[in-house]
């Protein structure tokens, strides 16, 4: 690390940033992904959602929430904005969903409103996890032991995870 | 620097020329859809540089191909390719750049040509077709006047070419083109500057982001009154001639400037001006920019000696 960084002010260039919700002024068309029911948010989240004008709204409690998501997005003009709340794991989900439709990611607000969840790639077997965060966990896909790396895909919406110990890819005894 | 010869000239209209180009040995460097080359005109005693769109196949590396739309109000640079050049002469090229490259992520690909505007993407469409792209292409153009790839289009093309015939009254309706395009699009516009900015005024008030809008002005230096120039660090006075862009005299002086479209649209060439009434002729730098640089490929000095930063 470079001296001119303390730890507290170093931060990877890749780690997503969230913005403060605000309707896009240019926009014509408003979408909202709401992961929990509107009446749950906070007070102000909620002025925000009611200040949209004319929103599509989608919560991911219907029924068939992604085959609505893909339908909505395939279908939306260009001119749309979308606006996703809901925690980390969840923003990147739908993200990753709206990228394969087209849109930009100037075209995306993510708003990070729950808990602390998010999305691990395997770098060794390419399988996207979601959970807690923690430093290390053992990916389902191949069992090697991950460390999280503060390092951040857009394009797959996930941190990378890699193998801890390469002497000792497994925490248990591997068959 | 590279040399090629005239291999091909087709009359496509009264005042659109096209020239096949053949490298002297060897194979042409590679390009991609939307490219463009400097070819280096001899005009009397000086050089001229124009940048012409590559309209060949960019998987075709035997030949390039542009076409020039006579200018009338132009230098001489179209002038000497419409009258005096000729099959087997040889021309000089800068290698290709792109200003104006397909956007490779887009689900659908709105092309909006006017008149000689059409240039890149015949490129385009090569490479589109290639890839299995989806694309419409909307041309304006007068017929017989500037409709050089009209009919060979519509019979390539079918439904996906919509000609508008401004002779005959025909307008496009950038309004209709623009609305409720599926997610994913992107517009690509080349042409007159009321075309582009038509285009990026329609984009903008139905909520298309700018990262959606490509564009390529379609211009080179227009000539003005003489000038006097001075170079502040080395004290030299350049005079600018009538016919000749400022960038022109600098090179003539031996300065070599970066310059990619000699347009006013790159950017390259932007140099810190100290003093002097200036004549901004560009599309790419803010008023606030050009409170302290010109780009002299197109800008020329006017009123009080101009003072460069050079």
């Amino acid at each position: 690390m470079s001296s001119t960084h303390s730890n507290e002010s170093y931060r990877p260039f890749s780690l997503p940033l969230y913005r403060q919700p605000s309707p896009s002024a240019c926009a014509q068309h408003h979408l909202l992904v709401l992961q929990r029911p509107a009446d749950e948010l906070s007070p102000s989240l909620q002025d925000f959602v009611q200040a949209l004008p004319r929103p599509i709204v989608l919560s991911a409690a219907d029924d068939d929430f992604d085959k609505h998501l893909d339908t909505l997005l395939y279908a939306a003009p260009v001119g749309s904005h979308l606006y996703v709340l809901g925690d980390e794991a969840f923003l990147w989900k739908v993200h990753v969903t709206a990228q394969g439709a087209g849109m930009l990611s100037e075209e995306i607000d993510l708003i990070d409103c729950g808990p602390a969840r998010r999305r691990v790639f395997c770098v060794h077997c390419g399988l996207v996890q979601t959970g807690p965060v923690l430093a290390h966990l053992n990916c389902a896909g191949c069992q090697v032991q991950l460390g999280v790396r503060e390092h951040f895909s857009q394009r797959l919406g996930a941190y990378l995870g890699v193998c801890e110990n390469p002497d000792q890819p497994y925490a248990e005894v591997h068959p | 620097m590279m040399q090629v010869r005239i291999s091909g000239i087709r009359e496509l209209t009264p005042v659109i020329r096209e020239f096949t180009l053949t490298a002297l040995e060897g194979p042409l460097p590679g390009f991609s859809a939307g490219s463009h080359v400097q070819v280096h005109l001899p005009l009397g005693s000086r050089t001229v540089r124009n940048a012409y769109s590559l309209t060949g196949d960019p998987a075709d590396t035997r030949h390039y191909r542009i076409a020039v739309r006579l200018q009338e109000a132009s230098r001489g640079g179209s002038r000497f390719l419409h009258e005096q050049a000729r099959v087997g002469d040889t021309l000089t090229l800068s290698p290709p750049a792109n200003l104006f490259a397909l956007d490779l992520t887009a689900r659908h690909h709105i092309l909006i040509a006017g008149g000689i505007g059409i240039t890149p993407f015949m490129a385009y469409l090569d490479s589109l077709e290639r890839r299995g792209d989806s694309f419409e292409l909307h041309y304006a153009y007068r017929q017989g006047l500037t409709d050089a790839f009209s009919d060979e289009l519509l019979a390539r093309l079918g439904h996906r070419l919509h000609r508008y015939d401004g002779s005959a009254g025909q307008v496009m309706d950038l309004k209709t083109i623009l609305t409720a395009r599926p997610m994913g699009s992107h517009v690509y516009t080349c042409g007159p500057q009321r075309l582009l900015d038509g285009v990026r005024a329609q984009a903008a008030a139905l909520g298309w982001p700018a990262a959606r809008v490509h564009w390529e002005a379609f211009s080179s230096a227009r000539s003005g009154l003489p000038f006097r120039l001075e170079l502040a660090r080395s004290g030299r006075k350049i005079e600018v001639e009538a016919e000749q862009s400022l960038l022109e005299a600098l090179e003539e002086a031996g300065m070599s400037i970066p310059n990619l479209c000699r347009g006013g649209a790159c950017g390259q060439c932007a140099t810190r001006h100290l003093q002097g009434d200036i004549d901004h002729r560009d599309h790419c730098l803010s008023a606030e920019e050009q409170q302290q640089f010109l780009m002299p490929c197109v800008s020329r000095g006017c009123g009080t000696a101009l003072v460069l930063d050079l």
